[in-house]
C-alpha cells in the first residue's frame, strides 16, 4: 500500500537516526590531551605531541520518547513494537536531536611558543520530529481517525560532512587561546524547511492540506515516486568527500588557571556554512488537495480514458522537484566549563554547553568527579538537559598506560539495566597519546 | 501488517541502549497482528440523464431532450432514401431510329403512363446518319421541332459532300442537348429534314436515322404516373425492456414516427404493407390505425417551390393507433414494411416535376417519453465480473459505505447476487445501492433528490466469497412515486444518481 510505504518510509528515516555526540564532560575531564581540544581549541594542550587516534562517540537522545515506548517483551524475552501503546500517546511531539563527531585523525604538536592543530573528523548533526499522530496512522492507518486532521509532515533534518581543521593554540601565563580554521566538504544533507502535511480522513474523502518543502544533497533524500523514498544517508560513509558542497567554519576557544587547582574555559565551535551544489534538489508540495474516490463517469464516456488510484493520490501532493543549491549554517556550539582539583587523586569538572539544533537548541549542564585510582581514572557524571528534561547519571574510565590513554565513557549508566527505559544514552570511547 | 521495517531502527537502537549491558536484543513480529484499518475514498460519480447519450457508445438508441428539459427515448430504424432514379431512370437508346420520311415523329421511351410536358435535357447527345445514292454533293437542314434553347428550335445543318463514291454515307458527330429544353403534349419529338442537292433540288434520302446515347432530364414535369416505389421493410430493436423479470410499465404517449423528406413535386402516400409490434415474450401485433390503412400524405414541393425539401412528420400515437395498448406489452421489436406510391389519385391532370437532385428520404422510428409510471419493476441481468479476485489476501475484514442522492421521482434498488462459474450464489449478496426517491414538487418534478446512507460490513468469510465471484446477477428494482395509481411523471435531463462509495479495511 502505497501510504504504508510512505510512512515507512518517513519511520524509518525518523527512527532510524543515530547519533554520536561530541560535546561530552568527558573531554573536560581528560584535558591536556587532544582529547580536551575536541571540546574546543582553547583547552590548554600539555607536552609536546599529541596524537589522538581515534576518538568515537556514539548516542541518542529522545524529545518526548523513552527507546523502548513502543516495545512489548514477550514470554520468551523477545520483543516486539507494540502498535496498541500508540493509542495511548497524547498527540504529542517527539524529536531526536543531536550532533556527532567521528574525529579519525587529530594532532597537537608544540612548535616553539604554540601548539600546531590538525585534525579530520565526520560531523553530523541532525534533528527529527514528528508528531505521534505519524506512528498513529502509519502503524495504524487512517481507519480510526475519521474526521480528525493529522498532522503527518516530519521534520527532517540531516548535515553531515568532512571537516579537515588547522589551527593553533598559544599561552600566555595563565591564559590559553585557541582557533581551528576548518574546511568543510559536505557529503550530504536533507534540510526541512517547511514540514506541514496534515491528513484529515471524511467518510468519502481525503483530504491533503500541504506546505512541504525538503532540500536534499548527494542522494540522501531519494524521491522515485511516493511508492520509493529511500535515504541513501548512512553514518559510515566517507563517500563524495571532494564532489562539491564546500563550507568553511571556526571554532574558538580560551581557558585560564585561575591557579594551579582551578581553571576556566569558554569556547565557540561551529561558525560557518556549507554550501550545498551536489545533486542539489528541493522538493515541495504546497496546497489543498482532496480525493473523493474515482469519477467513473468519464471513463464510462470513453473507454480510451484510463485512471489510476496511485497517479492520483501521487498528483493529489501536487509534489514538484527542482534542483538548486542551498545553503545551510552550521549548529553554533557554545560551551563554558571549569575545572577543579582539590587533590592529585581528585578532580571536579563542571560543562554548561549549548548546541545547536536544527528545530531547538540542546541546553545542557553537567558535572564530574573523578578520582585516580592505579593507572585508571574513574568518573562519575550527572548531565541535566534543561530544555529536554532528561537527566542521566553517567560513568568514565581512563586507563593511562605511559604516554597512551585508552578511555571509554557512557552517559546514561542506568539505561544499561533498563535500557528500554532509556529517553537516551552516549558511549564514548577513544584512544590518545602524548609525549 | 509487516513491521518487519522497523526492526533496523530499532536494532540500532537498541545496540546502544544494550552496550554495556549482557541483554540480547531480539525483535519479533506483533503476536496479536493487529489489523491496520485504511480508510478509502473509492467512487463519487454523479450522472445525469443529460450524460446519457455520450453513455450510449452504439446502437439505435439516443435520448432526446426536449426545450423543457423532458426526456425522450428514441429507437431509430433505418434511414431509407430513393433518388430520382428510382422515378424516372435513364433511358438507353442502343439501335439508330430510322427517319423514314422527311417529317418523322419519334416516341420517347416512357411508359405510357407518363405524360411529359416539359422537360430540360442533362447528359444527352444525339448524331445522325445518313445514306443516298448521287454524284452531287447534299445538304440537310435537321431540325427536332420540340427542342428548342432560348426560343430557337433546334435546327443543324450538315454538308455531305461528293468525292467520287455513290452512295454518300454520312454520320454526324454527337452533339450535346445539355440544357436544352423539351416541350410536347404528346411525349413525341419530331424530327424534320430538308436535303438539297448541289443542283438545287430537294430530295428525299434514301435513308436517315437518329441516334442518342440515353435520355436523361435534369427536370421534367407533366403527369409522371402513377406506380409504387418500395421503402421495404425493417425491424427497429427496442432494448428499452430488454432487462425486464416483473413488474409494470405504463409509458403515456409512446409513438412510431415516419418522418419523410421529399423534394420530388409529386403526391406521393405511404402504402404499409406491414406494421407490428412484437414483445419481449415473442408475441407480434398489428398496429391498427386508420393511417395504415388509408396511408399518409406526404408533403411536397409546389411548382413554386423547386429546390425546397418538404418535411412530413407523421406519428402513430395513441390518438390515432392501439400503440400504447400494445407498446406497454414490453415491446423487443417493431417491425414494417412500407411503399411510396406515386400519384395515388392517378389523376392524370394532376401535374408534377421531377429534378436530377430529387429524393426521398424516409426515417421511421419509435419514440418513447420518458412520462408514465413503473410498479414493482424488478430489472435483471447479468454480468461477468471476477476483479474481486484482486483483494489483497491480507485483507481481514472491509466495511463498504454507500451514499446515493437521487433526483428520480422512483425509489430504486440494486442488488448483487455473486454466483460462479455455474451460477451458484458464492453466498454473500451486495444490497448496497439504495436509491430514495427524489421529493416531488407542485409541479411533478422533484425539487429535492433522495438521499441515503447505507453501510455493508463484510466479514473475513464473506471476503473470501466474494474472491470465488465469476459473475454478478443483477437485480434492480423500482417504484414511481404513486405507481399505485399509475400517476404519470415526467424524467427531465437535470434528474441524476450520485454515488459516493467509501470502504474501510482492516488489514492483518
Amino acid at each position: 500500500m502505497i501510504v504504508r510505504k510512505i510512512f515507512s518510509t518517513i519511520l524509518l528515516l525518523a527512527i532510524g537516526l543515530y547519533h554520536i555526540h561530541g560535546q561530552h564532560i568527558t573531554s573536560q575531564q581528560w584535558q591536556g590531551t587532544y582529547t580536551g581540544v575536541l571540546l574546543h581549541p582553547g583547552v590548554k594542550l600539555e607536552k609536546n605531541v599529541n596524537i589522538l587516534v581515534p576518538d568515537i562517540s556514539i548516542g541518542i537522545q529522545g524529545q518526548n520518547i523513552e527507546l523502548g515506548q513502543y516495545l512489548t517483551e514477550t514470554s520468551s524475552g523477545a520483543y516486539y513494537f507494540d502498535r496498541s501503546k500508540i493509542g495511548f500517546l497524547d498527540r504529542k511531539s517527539l524529536g531526536l536531536e543531536a550532533d556527532n563527531q567521528i574525529q579519525t585523525f587529530g594532532l597537537g604538536i608544540k612548535l616553539k611558543d604554540f601548539y600546531l592543530l590538525l585534525g579530520h573528523s565526520i560531523q553530523s548533526q541532525m534533528g527529527i520530529r514528528f508528531s505521534t499522530d505519524l506512528l498513529e496512522v502509519g502503524l495504524k492507518g487512517n481507519g480510526d481517525y475519521i474526521n480528525q486532521t493529522m498532522s503527518l509532515g516530519p521534520d527532517i533534518n540531516v548535515m553531515s560532512y568532512n571537516v579537515f581543521s588547522i589551527g593553533a593554540q598559544k599561552s600566555w601565563s595563565k591564559l590559553t587561546a585557541g582557533v581551528n580554521a576548518k574546511i568543510l566538504v559536505g557529503l550530504g544533507s536533507i534540510i526541512t524547511e517547511q514540514s506541514k502535511l496534515d491528513l484529515t480522513t471524511r467518510d468519502f474523502e481525503i483530504n491533503i492540506d500541504s506546505d512541504y518543502l525538503i532540500h536534499s544533497s548527494n542522494g540522501y533524500l531519494q524521491y522515485n515516486g511516493l511508492d520509493s523514498i529511500d535515504s541513501d544517508f548512512d553514518f559510515n560513509q566517507i563517500k563524495a568527500a571532494f564532489s562539491g558542497n564546500n563550507g568553511f567554519g571556526i571554532d574558538i576557544g580560551v581557558s585560564y588557571n585561575l591557579s594551579d587547582r582551578i581553571s576556566l574555559s569558554a569556547g565557540i565551535t561551529d561558525i560557518g556554512k556549507i554550501t550545498w551544489d551536489s545533486e542539489a534538489k528541493t522538493y515541495a508540495s504546497k496546497g489543498n488537495f482532496t480525493y473523493s474516490g474515482v469519477d467513473i463517469l468519464p471513463l464510462l464516456k470513453d473507454e480510451n480514458v484510463e485512471y489510476n488510484v496511485e497517479d492520483t493520490i501521487r498528483n493529489l501532493l501536487n509534489l514538484t522537484e527542482e534542483g538548486g543549491d542551498y545553503s545551510t549554517s552550521l549548529k553554533t556550539n557554545y560551551i563554558l566549563s571549569g575545572s577543579f582539583k582539590p587533590s592529585d587523586k581528585w578532580s571536579f569538572h563542571g560543562l554548561m554547553s549549548s548546541n545547536g539544533g536544527f528545530s531547538t537548541r540542546l541546553n545542557h549542564l553537567s558535572v564530574a568527579a573523578v578520582r585516580k585510582l592505579w593507572i585508571m581514572d574513574i568518573g562519575l557524571n550527572y548531565s541535566l538537559g534543561t530544555n529536554l528534561g532528561f537527566d542521566h547519571l553517567g560513568a568514565s574510565i581512563r586507563f593511562n598506560l605511559g604516554p597512551v590513554k585508552v578511555y571509554g565513557a557512557m552517559d546514561n549508566v542506568l539505561s544499561a539495566v533498563t535500557p528500554l527505559k532509556a529517553d537516551g544514552v552516549r558511549v564514548r570511547m577513544g584512544a590518545a597519546a602524548q609525549f | 501488517m509487516n513491521f518487519r521495517f522497523l526492526k533496523k531502527p530499532l536494532i540500532l537502537a537498541s545496540i546502544v541502549v544494550a552496550l554495556g549491558s549482557c541483554s540480547n536484543f531480539e525483535l519479533v513480529d506483533d503476536p496479536n497482528q493487529d489489523p491496520y484499518k485504511l480508510a478509502i475514498p473509492l467512487v463519487n460519480t454523479t450522472i445525469k440523464m443529460k450524460d446519457v447519450n455520450d453513455l450510449i457508445k452504439q446502437g439505435n438508441s439516443s435520448l432526446r431532450i426536449d426545450t423543457d428539459g423532458k426526456v425522450t427515448a428514441l429507437y431509430k430504424g433505418e434511414v431509407i432514401r430513393q433518388d430520382a432514379d428510382a422515378i424516372f431512370p435513364a433511358y438507353p437508346f442502343i439501335l439508330p431510329f430510322p427517319l423514314t420520311n422527311t417529317t418523322t415523329a419519334v416516341a420517347l421511351p416512357l411508359s405510357n403512363s407518363y405524360l411529359i410536358k416539359n422537360a430540360i435535357f442533362k447528359d444527352t447527345k444525339i448524331k445522325f446518319g445518313f445514306r443516298h445514292a448521287t454524284t452531287q454533293d447534299v445538304s440537310i437542314k435537321m431540325k427536332i421541332n420540340e427542342v428548342s434553347k432560348g426560343g430557337q428550335v433546334f435546327e443543324k445543318t450538315y454538308d455531305l459532300k461528293y468525292n467520287g463514291i455513290s452512295p454518300i454515307v454520312y454520320t454526324t458527330d454527337e452533339f450535346p442537348l445539355d440544357g436544352w429544353d423539351y416541350k410536347s403534349n404528346s411525349n413525341k419529338m419530331t424530327f424534320e429534314y430538308e436535303a438539297k442537292l448541289a443542283d438545287g433540288s430537294i430530295v428525299k434520302l434514301d435513308q436517315a436515322a437518329m441516334l442518342y446515347d440515353s435520355i436523361k432530364f435534369k427536370y421534367i414535369d407533366g403527369y409522371l404516373g402513377y406506380h409504387t416505389f418500395g421503402i421495404d421493410g425493417s425491424v427497429i430493436d427496442v432494448s428499452l425492456f430488454d432487462k425486464w423479470k416483473s413488474g409494470k410499465f405504463n409509458f403515456e404517449d409512446p409513438k412510431i414516427s415516419l418522418s419523410v423528406e421529399s423534394n420530388f413535386g409529386l403526391p406521393v402516400r405511404s402504402k404499409i404493407n406491414t406494421l407490428s409490434l412484437t414483445s419481449i415474450s415473442g408475441n407480434t401485433v398489428n398496429l391498427e390505425s386508420q393511417y395504415v390503412t388509408e396511408g399518409i400524405n406526404f408533403n411536397y414541393p409546389l411548382f413554386s417551390e423547386i429546390g425546397q425539401v418538404k418535411t412530413t412528420e407523421f406519428y402513430f400515437d395513441k390518438t390515432n393507433s392501439n400503440i400504447k395498448q400494445i407498446f406497454n406489452e414490453k415491446t423487443k421489436s417493431i417491425a414494417y414494411d412500407i411503399d411510396a406510391v406515386v400519384n395515388p389519385d392517378k389523376d392524370t391532370l394532376n401535374k408534377g416535376f421531377i429534378t436530377s437532385t430529387s429524393y426521398f428520404v424516409v426515417n421511421v422510428s419509435v419514440e418513447v417519453p420518458l412520462h408514465g409510471s413503473v410498479e414493482d419493476l424488478v430489472i435483471q441481468d447479468t454480468i461477468d465480473f471476477n476483479e474481486f479476485d484482486a483483494l489483497p489476501k491480507e485483507v481481514k475484514s472491509a466495511i463498504l459505505k454507500v451514499e446515493t442522492t437521487n433526483d428520480f421521482p422512483s425509489d430504486i434498488s440494486i442488488e448483487a447476487i455473486p454466483v460462479d462459474d455455474n451460477f451458484v450464489p458464492t453466498g454473500v449478496k451486495i444490497d448496497v445501492l439504495v436509491l430514495k426517491a427524489g421529493t416531488l414538487g407542485s409541479n411533478n418534478k422533484t425539487v429535492s433528490p433522495g438521499v441515503n446512507l447505507v453501510t455493508k460490513p463484510f466479514t473475513g468469510s464473506e471476503l473470501d466469497q466474494l474472491k470465488r465471484t465469476k459473475k454478478l446477477i443483477i437485480l434492480g428494482k423500482m417504484n414511481t412515486v404513486g405507481s399505485n395509481t399509475q400517476k404519470p411523471l415526467w424524467i427531465y435531463q437535470d434528474y441524476g444518481v450520485g454515488i459516493k462509495m467509501g470502504m474501510n479495511i482492516e488489514y492483518k
